[in-house]
């Protein structure tokens, strides 16, 4: 009897407890009169590892950059970076820490799509607008009114690359590797679309798993099929392992692959094989000073930063950098649209009305729109010279001829 | 025709670090009763030392062939010494959580020493072919597979005719005995760790030519655990052939099974599941293996 | 000082003595009220946890009192995960119907591990185990009906007007069901059940001379094991509201194993223990830090990297010094504290 009473008063309790739900003060959270909170989550521990710390760099440079001018608006940026381990549940804790411990006001980077994805729900609930790394399909079809991601459509820079093969040989047989997830899918259909625009399809495809290295059944497929181009959509060790493999196999076939290959330590594990390997990137090389975005960069980097250690080392990866300085850009564009009275429906305000933002020739302009959270399409096709272990510029920045809404 | 050749020729090559791998477990188990959980990770170190002696440091690749050598029994001995000395007659569970937890560790401290990048192992036979008629081999895997055949035949060899690997054997059937008639069962243990740990670091090195240097390497050691059972736990000869036929059957159906669907579901990457699939129709067919003897148990 | 009980009752009784039922009361209050007293972020880690303990009970169930090794719970818990996903997602069920089938969908697929452990002893078990969880890995990724690395939204809790959404009314469900499926455990261990899962652990050759059937009982065990799995991912697929398959790879497995090896195997106090630690410890280190991040910036990204290595040194330290877990140490010191100042 006395057992039975109180089990019936916990579970009243309980009961009650479940029911209520408090409300939160009105206050905007991550934003004070002097300042606003931003967070930048980035892979230091992880399996992307030595992606964290070229994203940390720049990050560290433009805030200071941006606070030396007297901040955005008169506030001033508090930068928190913090470790997401680029798998989704580390990602997660990450965020839960940021925003519910930390409270900032936006996550300026978060490295990992699945990640992103992984945190959409949290950042939704709470209100926080995000910016992830890689614009994969669902991040801009439909899109989400939280989700802004400042660089190229995958789907728009496989089709460049398909273009690309198309006009230097109309009649060339294209075969495309690419990774089964998302990243890989979204690179086969655009791939897949820019063919069909030329009345042409691809020949050969060969999925395969993330953090595959062996290659040996892939290649082979494409061999049989006698393509003259292959589309890597793939990360920097498997472009490695092919060109490896290529080698081994004796067959001198093109390589075309994207942006995150964009890396010296291509060379440094590839070694003279690497030798006309090509990739479609928004970013122009940095050692092209002569263009005005770059000379911009450079500059940021010299007053805030530190070259010798950064850009001015052969070893660095500064397609990080330059990639994350776009978003940095873009973010603080959007700050200072959103004007004095900043909460999160001015700041996807501000971003929104973001249009051909003049980047000086580093990377497309941005443009934003109330249906557009993706700032572009075009994208330019490098070449890779084994010799200086750099790429150069094969052809322009360009939309492809199809164009993803 | 050409097709089928090459890819049994680098099913074999893999076949055979398998089977290094798989001797490694065996020759740990046989003399001490442990299965060596972090046997993947003692390839990855090993392949991580000779990575830094060749490439980071310069070293003509055999002086850091055999430092790497080195390194694998030192490390083998170490771990012995460490936590397994005191850890004779504890239960089966413990002593693998002990090789589980070791196995993180190691990662954790290679990634820390090393980092989590793909770094790339320059041997003599890097990248080279040799071309007979159509078909193309790369000499790293003729390398491979010639190197470990000798090691086999040594290793056989020295359990069989040997003094120390005949009481080796002693003092696996029944240490209680072995002590009895003289045989100092702790140094044989070290002498086992310190040789599964050579071994480890031999298929590390393989490994490595054949690819890249980087943590998950150590994947490949519970692959390579499929290959020991597959042959049963407790005969090397069933190590060589279980690991052979392991790389084998891979690279056959990661050939001619990827890519297939059954309704929804693809089959990409068969290789990487191949091994355990084995595993559990060994497990569930005949667990001790094709080589091994079934246990009477004693009440 | 004697500790003798006079009835059958009493020496099975839940709550032994007054030091028990005193804590357990100063607990529950605790419990009831920490959600008014602490901000969301400590509350989702405490919601963490009791996940983790709902799992940990049923893994020391099986490892610890059964005497069976299961290296594959990370599988089992994935298969909550996406059983109540999928329900949940496609079929609209709602939540008081998915989590049992969830527990239910995981116990029945035990049976893939269950039956052949009546053949498999020790070892081999354990590598059966470790397959089966990289193949219902390899499964999940590569199937389109659970989406693969896509990843699977789970919709929230509740129906047309009353959702759980708050970290404080999921910590509430938490922890109900944490303390539900902790005093089952209790019970379970107190009856012929638990009794006939120890006789199996220490002799089972002997146990079955007795009569005990070792068919049913290990079947049994390895099905309530999953099903704790099962329905500790199923709430693990409502909170975190995304999953996939990377979440439940073979780090989760040693986790869990560390959870009861560092807490006390065959104890379900450790299971509690162990759970609450071992989640603990990522976010103790973020703490760290935090705190030291203006003092050290770099030592921060030196700390993180050790996330990796220090449950494999929490398992391995634990395993040479003190065997028996947190609870050993506390039996250690109950028994110093009881015999004082006599030696023994």
């Amino acid at each position: 009897m006395k057992i039975r009473l109180w089990r019936v008063s916990v579970m009243l309790a309980i009961v009650i407890c479940l029911s209520m739900n408090s409300a939160w003060a009105a206050e905007v959270r991550g934003v004070t009169d002097k300042e606003i909170k931003i967070a930048w989550l980035t892979d230091l521990s992880g399996p992307g590892k030595y992606a964290g710390p070229p994203m940390c760099d720049v990050a560290r440079d433009f805030v200071a950059m941006v606070n030396d001018q007297g901040g955005i608006n008169g506030r001033k940026i508090n930068l928190i970076i913090e470790d997401n381990g680029i798998l989704p549940s580390t990602t997660m804790n990450a965020a839960k820490k940021v925003i519910l411990k930390d409270e900032v006001f936006v996550i300026a980077m978060n490295l990992g799509s699945a990640g992103s994805r992984a945190i959409l729900p949290l950042c939704e609930e709470n209100k926080v607008v995000v910016m992830p790394h890689g614009a994969n399909k669902d991040f801009y079809s439909p899109g989400n009114k939280w989700v802004f991601v400042p660089h190229t459509v995958q789907f728009d820079m496989a089709a460049r690359a398909v273009d690309y093969i198309l006009e230097k040989n109309s009649k060339a047989r294209i075969g495309m590797i690419y990774q089964d997830d998302d990243f890989g899918r979204e690179g086969l259909a655009g791939a897949t679309a820019a063919a069909a625009v030329m009345k042409t399809k691809l020949v050969a495809q060969a999925p395969y798993k993330t953090g595959t290295i062996d290659f040996s059944p892939h290649m082979t497929t494409m061999k049989e099929a006698n393509v003259d181009a292959i589309v890597l959509w793939t990360y920097l060790p498997q472009s490695a392992a092919i060109i490896k493999q290529k080698v081994k196999m004796g067959w001198n076939v093109d390589l075309i692959s994207n942006n995150t290959t964009d890396s010296p330590a291509l060379f440094a594990l590839a070694g003279e094989a690497a030798e006309g390997y090509m990739l479609v990137t928004p970013y122009a090389p940095l050692h092209l000073t002569n263009l005005p975005g770059v000379q911009r960069l450079r500059e940021m980097n010299k007053k805030y930063g530190n070259p010798a250690k950064t850009l001015d080392d052969p070893a660095y990866n500064s397609y990080l950098y330059a990639s994350s300085y776009g978003y940095l850009v873009a973010l603080a564009e959007g700050l200072r649209k959103a004007g004095r009275d900043l909460n999160p429906e001015t700041l996807i305000k501000g971003l929104e009305s973001i249009k051909d933002f003049d980047m000086g020739g580093l990377c497309p302009n941005i443009t934003f729109g109330p249906k557009q959270h993706v700032s572009s399409f075009s994208s330019m096709v490098l070449k890779a010279d084994a010799k200086t272990k750099r790429f150069v510029i094969a052809a322009p920045i360009k939309e492809p001829k199809i164009t993803q809404n | 025709m050409e097709k089928i050749i090459e890819i049994l020729f680098n099913g074999l090559s893999m076949g055979m670090i398998y089977a290094l791998m798989a001797m490694g477990f065996v020759l740990i188990f046989k003399s001490t009763g442990v299965l060596n959980f972090a046997q993947g990770e003692l390839s990855m170190v090993g392949a991580f030392i000779c990575y830094s002696f060749a490439t980071l440091m310069h070293v003509p690749y055999i002086y850091a062939f055999f430092i790497a050598l080195i390194g694998g029994i030192i490390m083998g001995a170490i771990v012995y010494q460490v936590f397994f000395r005191t850890m004779m007659g504890e239960p089966l569970f413990s002593t693998i959580m002990i090789t589980v937890g070791l196995a993180s560790i190691l990662t954790c401290l290679a990634g820390l020493i090393w980092g989590h990048d793909v770094y790339s192992l320059n041997s003599p036979f890097t990248d080279k072919v040799i071309h007979l008629g159509k078909i193309t081999f790369a000499q790293g895997s003729l390398y491979t597979i010639i190197v470990s055949v000798l090691l086999f035949v040594i290793i056989l060899l020295f359990f069989n005719r040997s003094l120390l690997g005949i009481s080796m054997r002693g003092s696996a059937e029944d240490s209680d005995t072995a002590q009895l008639m003289g045989i100092n069962v702790k140094k044989i243990h070290m002498i086992a760790w310190a040789l599964g740990g050579l071994m480890a670091a031999v298929a590390g090195m393989f490994l490595a030519d054949q690819s890249f240097v980087r943590l998950s390497m150590s994947y490949m050691g519970i692959k390579a655990m499929a290959a020991a059972i597959l042959g049963g736990m407790e005969s090397i000869t069933g190590a060589i052939v279980g690991g052979i036929i392991i790389g084998v059957v891979e690279g056959l159906a990661a050939n001619y099974m990827s890519g297939m669907e059954f309704g929804n579901f693809h089959m990409g990457d068969i290789k990487d599941v191949a091994a355990f699939v084995i595993m559990i129709i060994v497990l569930m067919i005949r667990p001790h293996g094709i080589f091994g003897k079934e246990k009477v148990e004693r009440v | 000082m004697a500790n003798f009980k006079v009835s059958y009752r009493a020496d099975t009784a839940l709550l032994q003595n007054l030091w028990v039922k005193s804590w357990l009361i100063i607990f529950i209050v605790a419990m009831l009220l920490l959600p008014f007293l602490l901000h969301r972020y400590e509350l989702s880690i405490l919601i963490e946890m009791g996940i983790a303990v709902i799992g940990a009970l049923g893994l020391n169930l099986l490892i610890g009192y059964t005497g069976q090794i299961s290296l594959g719970q990370g599988a089992f818990v994935a298969i909550g995960a996406y059983t109540s996903g999928l329900l949940a997602g496609t079929l609209g069920l709602p939540f008081l119907v998915t989590l049992p089938l969830s527990g239910l969908m995981a116990a029945g697929l035990s049976l893939i591990v269950g039956v052949p452990s009546l053949r498999l002893k020790g070892l081999y078990l354990a590598l059966g185990t470790l397959a089966f969880g990289f193949i219902v890995e390899y499964i999940i990724f590569h199937w389109d009906l659970t989406r693969g690395d896509l990843g699977m939204a789970v919709p929230k809790i509740g129906t047309q007007g009353f959702f759980i959404e708050t970290e404080r009314q999921f910590f509430y469900l938490i922890m109900f069901f944490a303390a539900i499926a902790t005093i089952v455990a209790k019970n379970l261990t107190r009856t012929k059940i638990g009794r006939s899962f120890v006789a199996i652990r220490d002799r089972d050759t002997a146990a079955e001379a007795m009569g005990i059937s070792l068919a049913k009982y290990k079947i049994m065990a390895f099905a309530v094991c999953a099903f704790y799995a099962g329905v500790a991912g199923s709430l693990m697929a409502y909170y975190q509201k995304w999953i996939v398959p990377g979440n439940f790879d073979i780090s989760l497995s040693v986790a869990y194993i560390a959870m009861i090896v560092l807490g006390g195997v065959g104890s379900i106090l450790g299971s509690v223990l162990g759970a609450i630690l071992i989640t603990g410890i990522p976010h103790g280190i973020v703490y760290l830090t935090d705190a030291l991040r203006a003092t050290y910036p770099h030592l921060s990204n030196l700390v993180v990297d050790l996330k990796l290595g220090i449950f494999g040194l929490i398992i391995v330290l634990t395993l040479l010094f003190e065997p028996q877990g947190l609870v050993g140490i506390y039996r250690r010191i109950k028994v110093y504290w009881k015999t004082w100042p006599f030696k023994y």
